[in-house]
């Protein structure tokens, strides 16, 4: 199965970012912000890349900028481009 | 022992939050966003959840405009620092506390502003046309919501649309320091552009917790800079709020204290207030019969906290708070109360006055014990 990171500016982004998505029912986890994309906040939402459109679409409402991250086979993040 | 000089800190706090507070520095008192481990993860929750606690209480719509600070003084000179430059005008209420006129006047003397006054009746009340006071240059108008001297509230509101109407850049900031938590407080409504609030008075919390609440798109400096936690690569500060103006470590069990602080007065905020007035109104009554003393307060028990002041004709008022406190261990402030400004209003400087400032905790019979305590006193 393969997982997807979330960044978000600050941690208060991240914090409501994950109240809003375990309120929905979604399998996500707070970790620490992977080293290779370490530019951004402490921590990340990591979450199963499936689940992106759903995950997008209910935090359509926050209104900051959003990276998408999936971790490839070769165990590198490749940023996923939102259409 | 009579506490009655809650308008300096409230005590007793609520069992809530004492747990609140050793919950944290007992469970998980870790630096919250600094790290991914549970324990920051844990901690950056509470802080979330306080920031949307004291978002919902102001009725501000993005709890990311809420701004932790250590108290309302820090919160206030964020405002000046990050707003006020060389040649701005400034127009303040005649019933500042220090923590708005210090940081002004220095400013002032260095020549950087100039200041101006509202115009105000003997009780302190802003009373004329506030636009008068305005000028083309005037950047920012402080108001204190209520004053720590008298009680006083000011009806925010209506002058902050006075000002809008007149000239909708100039920013206004409101003082809630003594208001927040007994007096409704609607950011929205009242359409100012900066709150500054204290967490130990009204809202329970412990010392050493604060807020600015940002409500304007304006362009503002940062005022404290350093490690926020976020852009950790860079080394300028970040532009997005709340980590533009939180550097520095967070003071957590603080913030645990002031969300369960909140927690405890949200239900009881009617209750409370109805209790206090009833305090202030028997207290005002006994003062204001006795021979030589004179009862400082708003005048209108609908536009007062539970904080009044008193003098009497020859008695110096520390002469009574220090009977009060060794003859009756009633605790209350007296002198000029970090507000030289408003007793110069009131006419009372610079020999100050005693004041009385009641809480949540206050009992009637305690009351009771201080009429008897002033009117032994106050018989010369």
């Amino acid at each position: 199965m393969s997982h997807c990171v979330l960044l978000l500016p600050s941690v208060h982004d991240v914090m409501k970012a994950e109240k809003i998505l375990l309120k929905a029912g979604c399998n996500i986890n707070v970790i620490a912000t992977p080293r290779e994309l370490s530019h951004n906040c402490g921590v990340v939402i990591r979450f199963d890349c499936s689940n992106y459109n759903v995950l997008l679409s209910l935090l359509g409402e926050m209104p900051v900028e959003k990276k998408i991250f999936k971790k490839s086979d070769e165990n590198k993040y490749e940023e996923v481009t939102q259409e | 022992m009579i506490y009655l000089d809650n308008a300096a800190t409230s005590f007793p706090k609520p069992a809530t939050v004492i747990k609140a507070v050793t919950e944290c520095l007992q469970s998980y008192c870790a630096n919250p966003g600094r790290s991914g481990h549970r324990l920051a993860i844990e901690s950056a929750r509470v802080v979330f959840e306080a920031r949307e606690t004291v978002a919902e209480l102001f009725n501000v719509p993005d709890s990311r405009n809420i701004i932790f600070t250590a108290n309302a003084t820090m919160a206030i000179n964020t405002v000046f620092a990050s707003l006020l430059d060389k040649g701005d005008h400034v127009v303040v209420s005649s019933m500042e506390h220090n923590a708005v006129m210090r940081p002004l006047r220095y400013l002032e003397k260095e020549g950087t502003i100039t200041l101006a006054f509202l115009q105000s009746d003997r009780n302190g009340k802003i009373i004329g046309d506030v636009t008068q006071a305005l000028q083309p240059q005037t950047k920012l108008v402080v108001i204190n919501h209520a004053s720590n001297v008298n009680g006083i509230v000011q009806g925010i509101a209506s002058i902050v649309s006075k000002i809008k109407a007149y000239n909708s850049s100039i920013a206004v900031l409101v003082d809630a320091s003594q208001s927040a938590g007994v007096v409704p407080i609607d950011v929205k409504k009242i359409q100012c552009d900066f709150l500054a609030f204290t967490g130990h008075k009204a809202l329970y919390g412990p010392q050493g917790i604060g807020g600015l609440i940002i409500n304007t798109a304006k362009p503002l400096k940062p005022f404290i800079m350093g490690g926020t936690g976020s852009k950790s690569e860079s080394q300028y500060q970040p532009e997005f709020l709340p980590d533009k103006f939180e550097s520095g470590t967070l003071n957590l069990p603080g913030i645990a204290g002031l969300h369960a602080g909140i927690a405890y007065i949200k239900p009881r905020i009617d209750e409370i207030r109805n209790k206090e007035k009833a305090h202030i109104k028997k207290i005002i009554e006994c003062i204001a019969a006795l021979k030589h003393c004179t009862v400082y307060w708003g005048t209108d028990s609908e536009n007062q906290i539970g904080v009044i002041s008193f003098a009497h004709e020859t008695l110096e008022c520390s002469e009574i708070g220090q009977r009060l406190n060794d003859e009756y261990s009633i605790c209350v402030r007296v002198g000029l109360h970090c507000a030289p400004l408003a007793h110069q209003t009131l006419g009372t400087y610079p020999h100050g006055t005693v004041r009385i400032s009641v809480g949540a905790f206050t009992q009637d019979n305690e009351i009771d014990t201080l009429c008897n305590a002033i009117e032994t006193i106050a018989k010369v």
